[in-house]
């Protein structure tokens, strides 16, 4: 192995880590907003240091330039599109999922100490 | 260097098929397009990997590119007209409120309509 595999190994390492975060988040998270919080930010870093690490290992040339290429498409595209299909979800009045403690709360008539905490905002019905 | 880029594209397999369980399962129709989303850029990043095992790389990133730019088309354009659904219902409702009388009429605005442009 050159030097130049050895640096883009961590970079390599780094884009499955995330990715891997990603698609645990996507099964594991409890509503459709946070599962495209899932998607948008930690898939787009993920796939950002995978092909940096594919461009660090093939070093400067055509190749790199596409690679460079497909990272700027994706860091630009992949947000937008969940952007475009949260806003929608939004509109549509997808549920949103509040803590099983805060609605609990808020149907046992606390509801001023509910609408106080921030992190039930907009969400506790 | 070929052994690692092999095992990164089986381990962004295994991530399809994790992946695949939303595009199933997903309680709204906004999960499974999500699902679908991922699996695009997954697929996209796939290609990426068989052109450096293959060794022939410059091939499998016009595939990429390619790849990458219809999968953002095909998330935007569902996402559209999802919304495009969303306008019709709502009018639909305005309609019907209106021609109901007074007492429909504050039960019909809509959960999250005043954000909108």
């Amino acid at each position: 192995m050159t030097i130049m595999d050895w640096v883009s190994m961590p970079f390599l390492l780094g884009g499955a880590f995330f990715l891997l975060v990603s698609a645990v988040g996507i099964i594991r998270l409890p509503d459709f907003f946070s599962r495209a919080h899932a998607v948008g930010k930690s898939e787009t870093l993920g796939s950002f240091l995978l092909l940096i690490g594919l461009a660090l290992h093939h070093g400067l040339g055509l190749e790199s330039g596409k690679l460079f290429l497909v990272t700027l498409f994706i860091a630009i595209t992949n947000p937008t599109g969940i952007h475009t299909l949260t806003r929608a979800a939004l509109r549509a009045g997808a549920d949103i999922w509040v803590l099983p403690v805060d609605r609990a709360g808020a149907r046992s008539g606390k509801s001023d100490e509910i609408e106080d905490s921030p992190s039930t905002a907009g969400g506790a019905s | 260097m070929t052994e690692v880029f092999t095992v990164l594209a089986i381990f962004i397999c295994l991530l399809i098929a994790i992946s695949f369980y939303r595009v199933v399962v997903g309680p709204t129709i906004y999960d499974r397009l999500l699902g679908v989303g991922a699996i695009g850029t997954y697929a996209v990043l796939l290609l990426a990997l068989f052109g450096f095992i293959f060794g022939r790389v410059s091939g499998f990133l016009d595939l990429a590119i390619t790849y990458a730019i219809l999968n953002f088309i095909g998330v935007v354009a569902v996402a559209k007209y999802l919304d495009l659904d969303t306008d019709d219902k709502r009018l639909a409702e305005e309609a019907t409120a209106r021609e109901g009388g007074v007492d429909s009429a504050p039960g019909g605005t809509p959960p999250f309509g005043d954000n909108t442009p």
